[in-house]
């Protein structure tokens, strides 16, 4: 492409004159140096998006007395759903009171899409009044971090806003150890 | 008479100003990219739909892997010295100079307070095998005092938590509850990143 082939032009004057040589032209061609110039900046652009990791927020509610924890509000039982996170990436939900809760209650689903995500869609309908619709996450000893994140996840699908992180109370635990059949003291019909 | 016949050109185009541009493109790229540095502590971060990237800055970040250790990371430069001076008030230790560099080096803390200072003096290529984890128990809330020492600081910070797909849930709410009694009621969860499905 650099042409820059030499041409003597003048092989004449062979008395004591110099042969003149062309002038060459210093141009270089710059296209390999643009091709590696945007390789280059190929390689940076992918690798300063793509290696960022995304964040969910969580806010937690702030810390209160022993006194007033005690008193929380009653929620009307239509109006929730209570998301029990157990072992082996098992996921329970129920709808009753605490003193009504029992193993039949208690209904094993999945993390799919037909799982969890349709039960609290169906639940949100049934609610009587859908704007204090509230998903209540419990999650186990046994569950893991990556299960809260997929609860939280399905939070953010299914556009409940009003969802909240607590504990289990005994009673819930006992009946998710019976439904698991993971209870110490084992009397098969204890009721 | 023949006719003159026009010298054959060659096609050329100048690539200059292109090579120019590509390259001015290229120095703006690599002037901005902060290289991570490498992690100590392999953390498997589970996916979420959230489509919020992590900001650049301005973050200090807890670590639990999967074994329900802790670990702490501060990801801006310039607040790794104070909080680490901060630190050394606090438990009556003194980092030299070639000790801070080294702090500069690392992505996160990953031993107790007492065995920095050892740490730090360490081959590179020995520290990668050190990774006990800050304390965060009953009786050593040294991960709190860590936490407590960045938000002196720099008040503005923000608090991000990274676990690992198999963090045992009790080692979460453990840190949570901790962070909570102290005030800190705003978290951010670091995923990675998964569609959001179609409905």
């Amino acid at each position: 492409m650099a042409d820059t082939g030499i041409e003597p032009k003048d092989t004449g004057g062979k008395g004591g004159k110099k042969v003149r040589v062309k002038k060459q032209s210093t141009r270089v061609d710059m296209t390999p140096l643009a091709d590696l110039g945007f390789l280059l900046i190929t390689f940076f652009m992918f690798t300063t998006t793509f290696s960022k990791p995304n964040v969910m927020g969580l806010n937690m509610p702030p810390k209160q007395d022993q006194k007033d924890k005690t008193e929380t509000p009653e929620i009307d039982i239509t109006n929730s759903i209570s998301v029990l996170l157990g072992e082996d990436n098992k996921i329970y939900w129920h709808q009753q009171e605490q003193q009504d809760l029992s193993p039949e209650t208690l209904i094993e689903t999945d993390y799919s899409k037909e799982g969890i995500r349709k039960e609290i869609l169906i639940a949100r309908k049934r609610a009587k009044d859908a704007e204090k619709f509230t998903v209540i996450i419990k999650p186990t000893d046994d569950s893991t971090y990556e299960n809260l994140v997929n609860v939280l996840d399905e939070m953010e699908i299914t556009q409940s806003t009003r969802y909240g992180i607590v504990d289990l109370s005994p009673n819930e635990l006992s009946v998710y150890q019976q439904k698991t059949g993971k209870s110490s003291g084992s009397s098969s019909n204890n009721e | 008479m023949a006719r003159v016949k026009p010298k054959r050109q060659g096609f050329h185009i100048d690539m200059t100003p292109m090579s120019d541009m590509a390259w001015l493109l290229l120095t703006f790229f690599i002037l901005t990219t902060q290289f991570r540095k490498p992690e100590v502590v392999p953390v498997k971060t589970p996916s979420s739909v959230s489509t919020v990237k992590v900001q650049d800055g301005g973050l200090v970040e807890i670590i639990v892997n999967n074994d329900g250790k802790y670990y702490f990371g501060i990801i801006d430069d310039k607040n790794k010295k104070p909080i680490l001076e901060k630190m050394g008030e606090k438990y009556k230790i003194q980092f030299s100079d070639s000790e801070i560099n080294s702090f500069y080096n690392l992505s996160e803390v990953t031993v107790p307070i007492g065995a920095l200072k050892q740490y730090l003096g360490m081959d590179p290529a020995l520290q990668k095998d050190q990774i006990p984890g800050i304390p965060l128990d009953s009786v050593n809330l040294q991960l709190m005092d860590w936490v407590d020492a960045s938000f002196t600081v720099d008040p503005d910070l923000k608090l991000a938590i990274k676990g690992d797909v198999k963090t045992q849930y009790p080692k979460f709410r453990e840190l949570v509850k901790e962070l909570v009694n102290r005030d800190y009621n705003r978290f951010q969860l670091i995923t990675s990143s998964e569609a959001k499905p179609q409905d």
